[in-house]
């Protein structure tokens, strides 16, 4: 199949040798399109339609929660929002968002022409738009869309369901179908598609961590298909996988879940550790600080993410010695994610440092997703725990750790190679007020949240005692800003897109790798002849 | 297309052919581990039950009677064994332990009853669940013989008094002196007919 | 402590406004030992996260102040050391070890579910926990008592919003100080989760199967906490709230509780012989409703389909057995939301709600249902909490009916008796038809069964005395109408035998015209 796509090539002027395809044009370039960078856009674009969709249900439940009473949304349909938003942001915008910056990158980092199996990726792409076309027609259902939550909980999300189980368990199908797909290209690529010379050891860090997270998706993913497959049968078919009256067990339920849901947690952090590990240097001018151990780092947490999954569960009446265990595991997380914290700030110690945005949002990404792992060693302390367990102090963890880290890794990467990807600088001005509106008001959004939790207040509640109303609403108001200012960023990938400044090859002086040694924007075609690596 | 051209495309293209090769290799390869974990995901039950009977996890007891030894009876030790009983939504049955609690010396055998009376104008089929706390003590709590092995029908105003013979294993820690038993009662009507 | 606590303030003045300062910022320090050992570690943790976090961010803005590319910093060329990178592996590891030997040694302890000194079952159910005392005979549901006009605001109006606003209950749970109280948690449907902040508990509640933890208090009050695990659509409306109590407090309300229980039990075993009219029952149906139904089948009857389906039309509340109707609300419907309110609501408020559902929004269906249909539809059920009551009235009934003839053969309501006729045939109809509740010996059998024994009614006004003897007790249902079961006669001498037993002695009189005069 590859040797198909290359022989389609006719001769091209494009100074690196490239060649160009007979690009068709339209709807149908898009459609029919095998090019990774093509679909590497498509990723991006799709997962950022998708942000601003969770956002806005964010921004609902944000709006209900803006003082104490129901105001706007019935409880259930709150549930749903809260639910919706879960899948949409983790399965939607923060996982495809990773799948096309590897899109892109990938194939330019390691010199290969493309992704290894570029129909799968079309494929793979294609059916995540029906995915989310399914999970959300819900919603015009009569029964409305899921409203048991993004961990689907059984028996809640089975006997108990409004009736959407089964658009969620298709849609969850599919996505994660797709996931698989992608991860198989990922890995398959990396094995097979390095240029000459390119030792694994030689690999940047950002190649390094896709590849791990690729391998922690083939091995999950499937798991969370064989979960919504019971959760189907359950309460369809009549099995009783997590029902007590036919000798199953809801308790069973979240260990195959969570088994799943905690390396998926780390499937969305890997990347942006990566993504870090490659403008920290860039902007520090200076090599990322013990590049082996960070490897090591990467792949040790890919292994403890499989043993730990039951600290999500410490309220569910484990026995004593798997309470110890698992509070022992998750404490041990802290030793390779603390390795790479002192690697970057060792990076960045007696560098040449300037403040790009790129790097404004992976500083931000490091002190912010710090205090995430903060909160995250102080919800593995078993005993703890029990006070901090599903209220906000969870929700203000998990969103530190996904927002101000995923997410804004993903900024950080995004303004990192937006010239290469478009050929213009983007609007220096732009994005800094994209930068500091961003980083006040999530702090505004989440920071509070901790008090919240700690004061007692549970989480997906619509509504709450008055102790809390403040907080709530000083909460809410960042959630607006927070949100509004991602408009922002839309406006700047647009302006960036038509034109501005022309993009050197290389625009940033520190930037390593070979993704700037071709021309700005990409040629369609790159490393058609793989480069040589010394 | 000159020679030398044709002859790089040909060069190129056994090098992409041996590198298709690997590609398929390398697909097969990850296709086995998608396949096995997705098995591994369905595994996890039968596995589950395995770890629940080996350490008591849930408080799951086993449901195949135990064969009572009598090798001894500690009569050092007093456990105090409580009775609850639930009944789940939806069967309209009364159903309760005819004594609260007993105390029992590890190793004695004890006969308790429990009563059930369907209340309703129907004949329904009821299945009592065990659970008992803490968790850890349910591998000690040993039922030789039990209404919740099998499933229990009662016709329509109907009741019955249903044994429970046990024993406390002697190996039960320590630390243990109080263990819970509890009994959900659901309605299994409808997939015992079908 | 106090000092970070001074910064958060500060910070919080600045935002401040009325409520403010009810919220603490920090995890509470509860009142158990186990609750205060949890806040230590929970500060513990804190400050060597803090501690960490000065030193990493300290290290990172130090470069970002001093190593700019603006101030003309060179970069190094270093980029690795095994010394440093083995040393800050080592060093966290040191530090964990630190932290997770108190988490271990507190740990254990709240693991010890063991020699409990009082056993309360708790049960979740969608969207109310139910309280059973081990081994005491009581038990209760507890539901949000915050009126619905102060959350649903959503046409724009709002009630004024209580102090405890969805944080109290009708009924909470009361537990002694200084006692350990082992909870048993489980659900009746979905998961829920039994949390008081205070106590630093939180179990989930798992259907089908127990989960444990204690508690020690020791400073009585009032503890609040909420359901912590999504359970649908009313989560967020299931608080829980704890009583502590003094031991002598503690048995005071255990005292207060039994007589409650026997008061309801007399209720509802009145409730079975009364007949209630349709006006009665759709007001009473139409207050039950919005209390117990209307959360899932909405104000409207439209319910929230597909999952809480609509009653308005539904062929359950129309066209179909009322039995049927009866059974599903009482013992609830399984492998759905609709649980069972036989437990929650007595007899007449079944029938009431009942009733309500086949005639409220068009049903019309006519159907006036009483308390004694629900019984006898629902099964026997009632009986395993009135069965005494319900006994002893219907033994009274048939011993009334069967003896009532041989006490006196004709009835002559001009006729006048002699005390003593009186008081011989009044001791005769009280043995058969009062003794069962008033006792042999006056005493009766308080608080449902009053002392007739120097009682107001027995030594007052003779007409107060006679019509409660004809019709009954307009505020104890216990105590039932007798005209249509005894003669003019009996009546008369009852009353007078009531009025001169015991050292009673008014004296009085009273005479079948008497009765019949105030029968009219």
């Amino acid at each position: 199949m590859t040797t198909d796509v290359i022989n389609d090539q006719s001769e091209h002027d494009s100074h690196d040798g490239g060649h160009h395809d007979h690009k068709m044009t339209g709807l149908k370039r898009w459609l029919y399109t095998t090019n990774h960078k093509d679909i590497g856009s498509m990723y991006l674009w799709f997962s950022f339609i998708m942000f601003l969709t969770g956002g806005a249900m964010a921004l609902v439940i944000r709006a209900e929660l803006f003082q104490p009473g129901l105001q706007i949304v019935e409880p259930d349909f709150f549930n749903q929002m809260t639910t919706v938003h879960g899948l949409i942001m983790v399965f939607g915008a923060i996982m495809p968002a990773f799948t096309g910056l590897a899109n892109w990158m990938l194939p330019m980092m390691v010199g290969a022409p493309d992704m290894a199996l570029p129909r799968l990726n079309n494929w793979s792409f294609w059916i995540l738009p029906f995915a989310f076309a399914i999970l959300l027609s819900s919603f015009f259902m009569e029964s409305g869309a899921p409203n048991f939550g993004w961990t689907f909980y059984a028996p809640l999300s089975t006997t108990y369901s409004n009736g959407s189980t089964a658009f969620f368990v298709f849609a969850v199908h599919i996505m994660g179908i797709s996931s698989i797909m992608g991860a198989i290209n990922i890995v398959v690529t990396i094995m097979n598609m390095r240029a000459p010379g390119m030792t694994y050891m030689k690999m940047p860090l950002f190649v390094w961590t896709f590849f791990i997270t690729a391998y922690l998706l083939i091995a999950v993913m499937p798991v969370l298909a064989g979960t919504v497959t019971m959760v189907l049968t359950d309460t369809y078919f009549g099995t009783s996988f997590f029902d007590a009256a036919g000798g199953g067990d809801p308790v069973m339920f979240q260990h195959i879940f969570w088994f799943f849901g905690h390396p998926e947690v780390y499937i969305m952090i890997l990347p942006a550790f990566g993504i870090v590990s490659t403008t920290i240097p860039a902007f520090s001018r200076k090599k990322l600080f013990g590049y082996s151990s960070m490897v090591y780092a990467t792949a040790s947490i890919a292994f403890l993410s499989f043993i730990v999954w039951a600290h999500h569960m410490f309220t569910t009446g484990m026995p004593l010695f798997g309470e110890l265990f698992f509070m022992y595991c998750t404490m041990l997380i802290a030793v390779p994610t603390g390795v790479k914290v002192f690697n970057w700030a060792a990076t960045m110690w007696r560098g040449s440092i300037s403040f790009e945005t790129p790097m404004l949002f992976s500083i931000a990404f490091v002190i912010l997703f710090t205090i995430g792992g903060f909160s995250g060693l102080m919800l593995a302390m078993t005993p703890v725990d029990f006070q901090y367990h599903d209220t906000y102090f969870v929700v203000a963890h998990f969103h530190y750790v996904l927002v101000t880290g995923a997410l804004f890794s993903i900024f950080a990467g995004a303004y990192y190679w937006l010239p290469k990807w478009t050929g213009y600088m983007y609007n220096d001005t732009l994005s800094k007020w994209h930068f500091w509106c961003s980083l006040v008001s999530v702090n505004l959004l989440f920071f509070p949240m901790h008090f919240l939790g700690l004061a007692g207040m549970p989480r997906r509640i619509p509504d709450y005692a008055l102790q809390f109303a403040d907080f709530n609403k000083w909460v809410s108001i960042g959630g607006f800003a927070f949100g509004l200012s991602q408009l922002i960023f839309l406006v700047l990938v647009i302006k960036c897109i038509k034109g501005g400044e022309k993009a050197p090859a290389k625009p940033w002086d520190g930037a390593e790798g070979l993704e700037w040694t071709v021309a700005s924007p990409a040629p369609y075609h790159t490393f058609t002849t793989p480069p040589k690596i010394d | 297309m000159t020679n030398r051209e044709s002859q790089n495309k040909l060069s190129k293209q056994t090098q992409l052919q041996t590198k298709d090769a690997s590609v398929k290799k390398t697909v097969k390869k990850l296709m086995l581990i998608v396949f096995g974990m997705f098995g591994f995901g369905f595994a996890m039950v039968p596995l589950y039950d395995v770890f629940c009977d080996i350490t008591g996890l849930n408080g799951k007891t086993s449901n195949v009677a135990a064969s009572y030894k009598g090798v001894s009876i500690d009569t050092e030790r007093t456990i105090t064994v409580q009775f609850l009983t639930r009944t789940a939504k939806g069967i309209p049955w009364r159903f309760e332990p005819m004594i609260n609690e007993v105390k029992v010396h590890p190793g004695e055998r004890k006969i308790v009853k429990f009563y059930a009376k369907n209340e309703s104008v129907s004949d329904i089929v009821g299945q009592a669940v065990p659970s008992v706390s803490p968790g850890r003590a349910a591998i000690y709590f040993q039922k030789i013989e039990c209404f919740c092995f099998n499933n229990q029908p009662l016709k329509a105003s109907e009741d019955v008094e249903m044994g429970l013979q046990f024993y406390v294993d002697l190996d039960l820690p320590d630390d243990v002196s109080t263990i819970t038993l509890s009994y959900t009662l659901y309605d299994i009507t409808s997939s015992v007919d079908s | 402590m106090k000092r970070r606590n001074l910064g958060l303030l500060l910070l919080g003045s600045s935002l401040s406004s009325s409520v403010w300062a009810d919220m603490s910022l920090n995890l509470t320090k509860g009142v158990t030992e186990v609750s205060r050992d949890v806040y230590d570690l929970h500060m513990l943790v804190l400050y060597i996260c803090t501690a960490i976090g000065v030193v990493v961010f300290g290290a990172m803005f130090w470069s970002m102040v001093f190593h700019r590319k603006s101030k003309g910093a060179k970069p190094a060329t270093f980029h690795e050391s095994t010394k440093v990178e083995i040393l800050w592996t080592a060093i966290p590891v040191v530090i964990l070890i630190a932290m997770a030997v108190p988490a271990t040694i507190t740990l254990i302890d709240m693991e010890n579910n063991d020699d409990a000194d009082i056993t309360v079952q708790v049960t979740g159910s969608q969207w109310k926990w139910h309280y059973k005392y081990f081994d005491q005979d009581i038990e209760f549901y507890s539901v949000l008592s915050t009126p619905r006009e102060q959350y649903e605001n959503q046409d724009g109006t709002s009630a004024e919003k209580g102090e405890n606003y969805l944080l109290e209950v009708d009924r909470p749970l009361v537990i002694p100080i200084n006692k350990k109280v082992r909870f048993v948690i489980t659900s009746d449907d979905v998961i829920h989760a039994w949390w008081v902040p205070a106590f630093a508990v939180k179990q989930d509640a798992n259907p089908g199967f127990i989960n444990e933890a204690w508690t020690k208090v020791d400073k009585p009050g009032t503890y609040r906490g909420q359901c912590a695990e999504l359970c649908g659509k009313d989560h967020g409306f299931m608080p829980i709230v704890v009583e502590v109590k003094t031991e002598a407090d503690y048995a005071i309300w255990l005292d207060e509780q039994k007589q409650m229980k026997a008061n309801a039990a007399a209720a509802e075993a009145a409730s079975l012989t009364a007949s209630v009219s349709m006006d009665e029952l759709m007001q009473l149906g139409e207050t039950t409703y919005t209390a117990y139904c209307a959360a899932c089948h909405q104000v409207s009857g439209q319910g929230l389909p597909p999952a809480f389906p609509a009653l308005k039309g539904s062929a359950v509340a129309t066209t179909g057995p009322v039995s049927e109707h009866i059974n599903i609300v009482y013992n609830g419907k399984a492998g759905t939301g609709m649980q069972g309110y036989g437990k929650q609501l007595s007899l007449k408020e079944i029938a009431a709600v009942v009733t309500y559902e086949r005639n409220a929004w068009g049903n019309n269906t006519g159907d006036a249902v009483q308390a004694a249909d629900v019984k006898a539809a629902s099964g026997a059920a009632v009986a395993s909490i009135t069965d005494t009551v319900a006994q002893v009235v219907t033994d009274v009934k048939e011993q009334v009916a069967d003896k009532a003839a041989d006490v006196i053969p004709a009835e002559d309501l001009s006729k006048v008796y002699s005390q003593d006729e009186l008081m011989v045939m009044g001791e005769k109809v009280y043995m058969t038809a009062c003794v069962a509740c008033h006792q042999a010996n006056g005493e009766g059998m308080a608080p449902v069964f009053p002392a007739l024994k120097g009682s107001a009614i027995a030594t007052g006004d003779i007409a107060v005395h006679v019509d409660m003897v004809l019709n009954g007790s307009k505020k104890n249902p216990a105590m039932a109408a007798f005209a249509s079961q005894l003669t003019k006669t009996q009546i008369a001498a009852v009353v007078t035998y009531e009025r001169n037993a015991w050292g009673n002695n008014t004296g009085d009189l009273v005479q079948p015209a008497d009765v019949a005069a105030s029968a009219k």
